[in-house]
């Protein structure tokens, strides 16, 4: 083009060498295998935390009460009314009823 | 000889038969060589993976096309490095050499400043070896076009030599 310059930065370059053995590889299958790994790694993280020990909760926190018993604690963070009523827990302490 | 190894044949033929064009259009983008080869190869494997919908005697265009997009795009994921007219600040010229590669780096400047309607055309123009009717094809512009903007890429790069000549 004699409209511009004669400089390298228009001039034609030879590209390097050894392109299509280059394009080959990038072509080839074999390079799939790579992507076989992430499955794999992923499948060994699921193992490796499916047979990890199981965490064991903490017990709870515990009030003693000596007023109930010497070994009874409340396992709820305070102890309940007093007052309440009395629950029955069976049928020989239901109050007699005469119809 | 299957259909996927005919397939494979007839781009590793349009591949040699073009990768010195495309070599040097991606070069005028990005500026190295081994970004303008990786360009290339990238053009090419994303042609094999649409390669279905894809006519390989008249793919060339499309190869060119594709090397121009993706050469844009790495143009624009990092920064180039620019000559600049900062050359013309440097001490006097003492030989000839140092004039010459100041007149490549100016040149290598107005390329860069080119609107990209301008440089697609005029690169395609200067490398490819494809006439006017196949670069409209490939740029979805008519043959016309081609060589209106050819010349005013060539009149812009012309211009702003000799505006540069004119300062200094």
């Amino acid at each position: 083009m004699t409209e511009l310059p004669d400089v390298p930065a228009l001039q034609m370059l030879e590209p390097p060498p050894g392109g299509i053995a280059i394009l080959r590889e990038r072509l080839s299958p074999r390079r799939r295998w790579f992507w076989l790994a992430v499955p794999a790694l992923a499948a060994a993280a699921a193992l490796l935390l499916l047979r990890r020990e199981p965490v064991v909760a903490p017990p709870p926190s515990a009030l003693a009460d000596p007023q109930v018993g010497e070994n009874f604690y409340w396992v709820a963070s305070t102890p309940g009314p007093r007052d309440k009523p009395r629950a029955f827990t069976s049928f020989d302490d239901v109050p007699k009823i005469n119809f | 000889m299957g259909a996927d190894e005919a397939e494979r044949r007839a781009l590793e033929a349009l591949y040699v038969a073009h990768e010195r064009g495309l070599f040097n259009v991606a070069y005028r983008y990005v500026w190295n060589t081994d970004d303008a080869r990786d360009v290339v190869h990238d053009a090419f494997v994303r042609m094999w993976k649409k390669r279905e919908r894809i006519e390989w005697a008249r793919a060339a265009g499309l190869a060119y096309a594709t090397v121009i997009g993706l050469a844009q795009n790495r143009r624009r994921s990092r920064r180039i490095v620019e000559p600049t007219d900062d050359l013309r600040d440097a001490a006097p010229a003492a030989d000839a050499a140092l004039d010459a590669a100041r007149l490549d780096a100016r040149v290598r400047h107005c390329i860069d400043e080119l609107p990209e309607r301008l440089r697609s055309v005029l690169v395609m123009c200067l490398y490819s070896g494809l006439d006017y009717a196949e670069i409209g094809e490939a740029l979805g512009i008519a043959p016309g076009t081609v060589g209106s903007r050819r010349t005013e890429a060539v009149a812009q790069i012309r211009e702003r030599l000799e505006a540069h000549d004119r300062a200094s």
